[in-house]
């Protein structure tokens, strides 16, 4: 994201400062904690936090500020419990396959969209043609490309894809091009929601005023910039409808500016606080904040395509010389935990102590480091803007104390900038970058990293052993095996560590006084639907 | 009279060819594909990618780019953003903001700044001079960015005076960002208005009109303080420029969805459409402002005429 966010902390330590000597000690005489068991109950409104998406319409977006307002507009066939990481049918009532390659899903016949048009299986099939079209530039197109027919849609050959198949209304048929188990999972993404007909009509106008099949419905048109207000959809058929009569969206350019306003009680939720503010939220929040493990995961990757980097051993020894620990205290104020795999820790099939290279470890780090050779100068990239400077050089700092690196060189890369690079195969040392789950399976976590030649596979990683495994898991006939297959291919990837896991983000969410029942989800977004409005 | 005014226009068309030719190519010149960073760590396929570069004409030359957004300019399409939106949508709402913000920041300076030194110059020494002298010292050596979240801290949150963000409550959200976004004008024309009112009320005319006997109200007033004003406007033209950057920080802070606020985002998608749209509309009411300067002179100072 682009904010000058070193100049902001700055300026408001400055603030901080001269507020504190300005005013002395300035009680605000919060009120005692609430009562907090009160039944639930529907009804009321509320504000929510948001920034201004990119794009609202489900195939084109591929960020937390849209994708979370979709989510309450639009029902896709499936959802994901996260308690035991599972898909559950919600236009989908079951569904059935021999082989992970052909599916067949049973469809309810009671959703509609908001306009009042029927959802049926010839909707899905419909909007996942259009996503695909590279006409319509839907940036979630290649979420499709294990199905059958993909390919020659994309390249013009024909107008739909072959493995998608509507048997009648309310079965629907997809086949795919290799096996695949985490297909329901998937399915429960923002990419895979239906599309009603006028979309197509004029998808400009359609995306202003989104007409979907969720538990809210849109009031008004999005206002860009300010608000996107929804209402509850009092039609929508399956469990779990939403409590509150209404939600606005309040969009912030600036998440600092939010914070206070929660503070101030003209926001009710906010599910992410700036970093810097962690020291102070609970005297500022009291009882009214939640914390979460996210899968918002972060590390240091190695471009393997360099020399310096092939040996594994260094790279063990690079990751044992780095004490995530204490930067996470020293930075973060201990908001993220220490990455001790590769599949996150809100998985369920999450393993504490499946790495073995990464725990702090000096000493055994500079013997092995020097053993295997490591070069004595490394450019640690980064790209700016993000917040990314103070730990990307703390890292530098321990590899300084514990390996004998005697020079390091920073290059900070505008995102454009830095992804060209990665593109383009020139980064020369260590990079940071992140992954979040889009649907919660181990197969996210790691086949679109680190598969030989996959999109987001920034390190040039290749391993055949570990390509196997997960086409293998992939292909498992029950969701156990699936899940020992994910966690033998993390073994070798953690053996062969082609990235440094660095850490997991804690997000902590603030709430006013309104609300209660504030959680989010493993991939950030605020559950709102469940949010009960007290007041 | 005329003659100038006409020359002035006509200059306007250079520098908006200019400016516009020398934004699109520093925008152009920013390295990395924003196609590419649109979707982040996880790219869009090929494909897609492909259909986008396309509709934006990103694989043109720049010169190309440049005649086919200044050909399209010409019919009134200021083209869009990466997302999708009209540019002339995003101005057509956010103007509205920006405008609010300057003139409520205009206005606050203008009147507060301009009492704060016309008294301290008829007070001097005394204590309003003193908290003059000292408030706008104080003023102009804190950084606006700074000065802004104290003052949304302290009378938004704390006192609870006005809102900390947002539009929602009219005119009422601007005084407080406009007062921030004065600050440092507000206290510099105090400053300017006082030095140069001391200085005219020492000057002989002032004396001559004294000694005529005309009210001290009609000295100050319609002799000394006419006079005064002339560094005091060169100032304002001057400061206007000033001010609409500044609106980039102060929109951020108390989230108005204004021009600011756009265009740095805009420059960091790489969006040279918005960019240029929007700072070529900055350039033209710098201009104009700079001309409404320049004709406020000549009636301030008939010594200076322009034909």
């Amino acid at each position: 994201m682009i904010k000058q966010h070193a100049t902001r902390v700055a300026a408001l330590a400055a603030a901080v400062a001269l507020l504190a000597a300005a005013c002395g000690s300035d009680d605000d005489g919060e009120p005692g904690a609430d009562a907090p068991d009160e039944a639930a109950e529907a009804g009321g409104e509320f504000t929510a936090y948001t920034c201004e998406p990119q794009f609202l319409v489900p195939g084109n977006s591929t960020e937390v500020c849209g994708s979370m307002v979709l989510e309450q507009l639009f029902s896709g066939l499936t959802a994901v419990n996260y308690e035991t990481s599972e898909a559950y049918g919600v236009v989908a009532t079951d569904w059935d396959t021999d082989d992970n390659v052909t599916w067949t899903f049973n469809l309810r016949d009671d959703f509609t969209f908001h306009n009042g048009d029927p959802v049926t299986a010839q909707t899905f099939a419909d909007t996942w043609n259009w996503v695909v079209d590279p006409d319509n530039a839907q940036q979630n197109s290649n979420f499709f490309d294990n199905f059958v027919g993909y390919a020659d849609v994309v390249e013009g050959n024909a107008d739909e894809m072959e493995g998608v198949r509507v048997i009648d209304d309310t079965t629907l048929e997809i086949e795919l091009t290799v096996p695949f188990s985490p297909l329901p999972i998937m399915l429960s993404y923002t990419a895979f929601y239906p599309l009603p007909d006028e979309a197509y009509e004029d998808i400009e106008a359609f995306e202003q005023a989104p007409v979907g099949n969720g538990r809210y419905e849109i009031d008004g048109s999005w206002e860009h910039d300010v608000q996107i207000a929804m209402d509850r959809y009092e039609d929508w058929p399956a469990d779990n409808p939403g409590l509150a009569d209404r939600i606005v969206w309040r969009i912030y350019d600036d998440i600092n500016t939010a914070y206070l306003d929660v503070q101030a009680g003209n926001l009710d939720v906010l599910y992410s606080i700036p970093p810097e503010r962690e020291t102070t939220v609970e005297s500022d929040f009291g009882d009214n904040i939640f914390r979460a493990d996210t899968s918002s995961f972060t590390y240091m990757g190695l471009p393997l395509y360099q020399d310096e980097f092939q040996d594994p051993d260094i790279r063990h020894a690079m990751s044992m010389a780095i004490d995530r620990q204490a930067i996470i205290d020293a930075i973060f104020s201990g908001a993220r935990t220490p990455a001790t795999a590769v599949i996150p820790p809100v998985l369920a099939q999450h393993r504490e102590d499946a790495c073995n290279y990464c725990q702090y470890d000096p000493d055994t780090a500079a013997d092995m480091y020097e053993a295997a050779g490591g070069p004595e100068e490394l450019t640690v990239y980064f790209n700016s803007g993000a917040g990314h400077e103070d730990w990307t050089e703390a890292v530098a700092n321990q590899w300084q104390q514990n390996l004998g690196v005697t020079d390091v060189t920073f290059e900070s890369l505008e995102f454009a900038q830095y992804l060209d690079l990665h593109d383009n195969e020139e980064v020369t040392g260590p990079f940071r970058l992140g992954w979040v789950l889009s649907y919660p399976s181990p197969q996210y976590a790691m086949e679109p990293i680190y598969t030989t030649g996959q999109s987001s596979n920034y390190t040039g990683y290749a391993n055949d052993e570990f390509d196997n495994l997960i086409r293998e898991a992939n292909g498992a006939p029950s969701p156990e095996e699936a899940d020992a297959l994910y966690q033998q291919a993390e073994d070798i990837l953690l053996e062969d560590m082609p990235v440094i896991p660095m850490w997991y983000e804690t997000r902590t969410v603030v709430f006013s006084d309104r609300v209660s029942n504030v959680e989010i989800d493993p991939r950030t977004f605020p559950r709102v639907e469940q949010v009960q409005v007290t007041e | 009279m005329r003659g100038y005014l006409i020359r002035r226009l006509l200059q306007f068309i250079p520098v908006v060819i200019g400016a516009t030719f020398i934004i699109f190519a520093l925008v152009f010149a920013i390295p990395g594909d924003p196609i590419r960073a649109l979707s982040g760590d996880r790219p869009m396929s090929e494909a897609v990618q492909a259909t986008l570069r396309d509709r934006y004409n990103l694989d043109d030359p720049l010169l190309i780019q440049y005649g086919k957004y200044m050909l399209a300019l010409v019919q009134g399409d200021f083209g869009m953003t990466f997302t999708g939106r009209p540019v002339s949508d995003i101005i057509g709402q956010r103007a509205p903001v920006t405008a609010q913000l300057a003139l409520t920041a205009f206005v606050i300076q203008a009147v507060i700044g301009g009492i704060a030194g016309i008294l301290a110059a008829l007070r001097r020494q005394g204590f309003l001079d003193s908290l003059v002298q000292v408030s706008t010292t104080v003023l102009v050596a804190i950084p606006t960015l700074v000065l802004a979240m104290i003052g949304q801290v302290v009378f938004g949150l704390h006192l609870g005076w006005f809102p900390i963000a947002g539009t929602g409550q009219g005119w009422y959200s601007y005084v407080l960002p406009g007062a921030m976004l004065a600050s440092t004008s507000m206290a510099l024309i105090a400053r300017l208005l006082r030095t140069s009112l001391l200085e005219n009320l020492r000057a002989d005319y002032v004396r001559t009109a004294t000694a005529k006997g005309l009210s001290r109200s009609r000295v100050v007033g319609r002799h000394a303080l006419r006079n005064s004003m002339i560094p005091v406007v060169t100032f304002l033209g001057a400061d206007l420029g000033a001010m609409l950057s500044g609106t980039v920080i102060i929109e951020g802070i108390f989230n108005l969805p204004g021009l600011g606020g756009e265009v740095f985002r805009a420059i960091g998608a790489q969006e040279g459409t918005v960019v240029v749209g929007i700072v070529t509309l900055f350039v033209l009411i710098f201009v104009t402002l700079s001309l409404i300067v320049d004709v406020l002179y000549a009636y301030l100072d008939p010594r200076i005429r322009y034909d």
